[in-house]
């Protein structure tokens, strides 16, 4: 079921939505894969985040905070705000705040039964 | 034989386009109504003509006059604009600031107008904008400055006039840090040319900052009859200050 609402994403005709310059805070040069599990998903304006604990190499665990598009540019593709739960796996392809932080722009993220699904972020205004 | 079925394909588009007779509503205006979004988006990111880069679609320029599509910025203007891209951090909108004429008119959200004999509203859905046109000859409120300014209509066939007075010279025109400054007024023009799309038209006219004033032109889409304008509670979710860099020239239109 969550797959079939979520992706009316990949039809909607609406334009993805930027709130603010993707260059105003974050790093082209500095993708990120971000394989983890995910503790909250606040679906809101401007930018919706996902909070998701990720394993390093060393086995700690780090929380990130990844930015997706607004509410608005997510709902219009199909995403509700139950669409990521604490506990499911996911992973991200996103690029890094410029400030170091573990903080990051989604540009697609990868849902627990495989399916990739565009974050609406401003990275993919490009496409 | 090709050519000439090309030629009658392009006559009867241009007779068409030349036959269309807006809807009207029962006081004889056109019609307006409806929800509405910029067809060119990449007007959101930077007016003037500009290569694709990351995060920037590839765009035409939307700015019809002067010739040439540049912003006709006084000497020392440009370079504020060039240091305003280098720091859009500094971008009013990225702080859930008001848009400001004309880029109200264009960012990458639907708006909606809706018309009565005595007004035309223009609700934006990012960051709840409302314009309320009074089309009834009232005159401007004295002394007002925000960022949206304060408008009032007057039709000229079927085209709506707009003058907007009393803006606070703090707006940006795009992402990519053009800016208007102190004492900037627009005139803008609203036009149905089909069915489906309501061609945007705005002057603007502002000596602190240009050599002459400048038009902007941006056709608006017609969205489809299921897409209604959502809540943008733009302060809720709005956790980018905290990782952007010190903002040393924050929402000031880039004038220091």
């Amino acid at each position: 079921m969550k797959s079939s609402v979520l992706f009316l994403l990949a039809s909607c005709g609406l334009p993805l939505a930027a709130h603010h310059s993707f260059a105003a805070e974050f790093d082209d040069k500095q993708p990120v894969k971000l394989d983890g599990t995910v503790t909250k998903f606040d679906f809101m304006n401007p930018h919706s985040w996902i909070y998701l604990d990720v394993k390093g190499p060393d086995g700690a665990v780090v929380r990130w905070s990844v930015e997706t598009g607004s509410t608005n540019a997510l709902f219009r593709r199909g995403w509700r705000k139950e669409s990521l739960r604490p506990g499911d796996h996911i992973t991200i392809d996103a690029f890094r705040a410029k400030d170091g932080s573990n903080t990051a722009n989604a540009s697609t993220v990868k849902l627990p039964g495989g399916r990739q699904v565009s974050a609406a972020s401003s990275r993919d205004d490009v496409k | 034989m090709k050519y000439l079925a090309l030629l009658v394909i392009a006559a009867v588009c241009a007779s068409a386009q030349l036959a269309f007779t807006p809807p009207r509503l029962p006081d004889g205006h056109p019609d307006f109504g409806g929800i509405w979004m910029a067809a060119t988006l990449s007007a959101a990111f930077n007016v003037e003509e500009h290569a694709a880069s990351y995060g920037t679609p590839a765009g035409p320029s939307v700015i019809v006059d002067p010739p040439g599509g540049k912003l006709p910025y006084l000497p020392g203007m440009r370079e504020r604009a060039v240091d305003n891209d280098q720091h859009r951090e500094r971008d009013p909108v990225g702080q859930c600031h008001m848009h400001g004429v004309p880029r109200v008119m264009f960012p990458p959200f639907p708006l909606e107008v809706l018309q009565d004999g005595s007004y035309v509203v223009i609700l934006t859905e990012t960051e709840h904008g409302v314009r309320i046109i009074p089309t009834d000859g009232r005159p401007f409120l004295k002394n007002y400055s925000s960022w949206n300014g304060d408008s009032r209509g007057h039709w000229e066939d079927d085209t709506l006039v707009v003058e907007v007075r009393g803006l606070n010279g703090k707006g940006w025109l795009d992402q990519a840090g053009n800016f208007v400054g102190a004492g900037a007024t627009v005139v803008e023009r609203f036009r149905l040319t089909a069915k489906d799309t309501l061609e945007y038209e705005a002057k603007v006219e502002n000596a602190a900052v240009f050599s002459r004033p400048f038009t902007v032109r941006v056709p608006l889409r017609r969205r489809p009859t299921d897409v209604e304008l959502l809540e943008y509670g733009c302060i809720e979710g709005e956790r980018d200050a905290a990782h952007l860099p010190p903002v040393n020239a924050p929402v000031n239109g880039g004038q220091k």
